[in-house]
């Protein structure tokens, strides 16, 4: 079997580093993720080169080898369910088959009680926050205040 | 472009026939201004508005020489035929934005949409939807949407002593620094609807000085009953808290980003719910001297 090396999404997106953390905004999808800092470290090595099992070594955790790769599959179920992957394959069709994402949880949950997370909200568009303008009625080809239509 | 003044109205497909008629109409009054480096038009088929438009342009507003613009703002006052009264219609290059009963509101309508235009489109600043105070020498910042009960948090915060920065958007620069948006204080009354607007100098002292550096930021919502207890978020969840209510989130992102970043690396961000606006004073206080 072919070994699996993930990459993360390098077009399209911007990255802003933060202390032990890491803020992706999705240009596509108008979705922005925040990586907290396990999830963040993963994403840095995921270079296209590097195996699940490599990717898993170089985090340098206190871990041992089988829980700290169940940790990087749950950081990469994660970014390919927010499309933050390059690999049209998603990391399920890669991971063993014994390993759900419930039984991957309970495996390093119960080890280090730090899992990593991925945080996502959508951008707002400019208009989503503006109030209803009392006083106005509907008009169906106009843009009102906010993206309402009033008049 | 657009111009302001005899020139055509520029139209869409939509706005054809709007524009067209528009076109006919003389236009006694018509203004160009710029606020925040975003420059748009303005003019009315009644010189009455012209006195009361000024309350209703951004803070900050100054008038222009006659330009090109982006944006053309035509305020007409009609007679409806059928009812014998006037209608206030406001249009936006052309194209019909709102129409409105009253003068009151036809100016809200125009209030509400040229405010959301220029934090959009600002150049050199990052519109968040936030009440601001100043205090202590830093700014506190309350983002929320509109009905999160802000510009009331904002009215209690000044009441005590702290300086009146803005009850509807922070104003960030590249540095994380905080400037005024001194529009009047808007407080909805929960019993009828509409909108109070209160003069700043009526509840505290208005900020008169330059941006302040960012010092705490307060997701609070107001809730019957809520309790206060607040829990610190990290600056990435802080980020994503603020870029939620960052009104060009979408239109530039790498700089509302590296923006956002100045403020959530330096300023602790609480989120909690809350009760009355009253009650949450001291404690935020507090929160701000600690940070």
């Amino acid at each position: 079997m072919e070994t699996y090396s993930p990459k993360t999404r390098s077009t399209r997106i911007f990255v802003q580093e933060l202390p032990n953390e890491l803020v992706v905004y999705d240009v596509e999808r108008n979705e922005v993720h925040c990586l907290n800092g396990i999830a963040a470290r993963v994403w840095a090595l995921c270079d296209g080169k590097s195996s699940v099992a490599e990717i898993a070594r170089l985090l340098n955790s206190d871990l041992e080898a089988q829980a700290a790769e169940t940790l990087v599959w749950l950081a990469l179920d994660q970014f390919a369910e927010k499309h933050l992957l390059e690999e049209a394959s998603p990391p399920a069709l890669h991971r063993p088959a014994d390993m759900t994402r419930r039984q991957m949880v309970l495996r390093v949950g119960l080890v280090v009680g730090l899992l990593p997370m991925v945080d996502s909200i959508i951008a707002p568009p400019a208009a989503l926050a503006q109030s209803p303008l009392p006083g106005c009625t509907p008009q169906p080809t106009g843009m009102g205040p906010g993206g309402c239509t009033t008049t | 472009m657009s111009s302001i003044g005899s020139q055509p109205s520029p139209g869409s497909t939509a706005g054809d026939v709007s524009a067209a008629l528009l076109d006919r109409i003389e236009w006694p009054v018509s203004l160009s201004v710029i606020a925040y480096g975003v420059s748009i038009g303005v003019r009315t088929n009644d010189p009455r508005i012209a006195e009361g438009l000024a309350g209703h342009l951004p803070p900050g507003s100054k008038r222009a020489e006659f330009f090109d613009t982006d944006r053309v703002y035509s305020l007409v006052v009609e007679e409806d035929d059928r009812a014998g009264r006037y209608q206030h219609l406001v249009y936006v290059n052309g194209v019909l934005l709102a129409r409105c009963a009253t003068l009151q509101a036809g100016l809200r309508a125009f209030e509400a949409d040229v405010q959301l235009y220029v934090a959009e489109m600002a150049p050199e600043r990052v519109f968040v939807h936030a009440g601001v105070v100043g205090y202590q020498g830093r700014g506190i910042l309350l983002p929320g949407r509109s009905f999160a009960g802000k510009s009331i948090l904002v009215r209690e915060l000044v009441r005590a002593g702290a300086q009146y920065y803005s009850d509807e958007y922070a104003v960030l620069d590249s540095a994380g620094g905080v400037h005024p948006y001194p529009r009047p204080i808007s407080i909805r009354n929960e019993r009828t609807p509409g909108v109070t607007k209160r003069p700043v100098d009526t509840v505290g002292v208005c900020a008169r000085g330059g941006p302040l550096p960012v010092g705490l930021v307060v997701m609070s919502e107001f809730r019957s009953g809520g309790e206060w207890r607040p829990q610190r978020l990290s600056p990435g969840r802080g980020a994503l808290a603020l870029l939620a209510n960052t009104v060009a989130a979408r239109r530039i992102p790498e700089v509302a980003l590296s923006t956002l970043h100045q403020v959530v690396t330096r300023a602790p961000i609480v989120t909690s719910e809350r009760g009355e606006a009253s009650s949450v004073v001291e404690p935020i206080f507090e929160l701000a001297a600690q940070a």
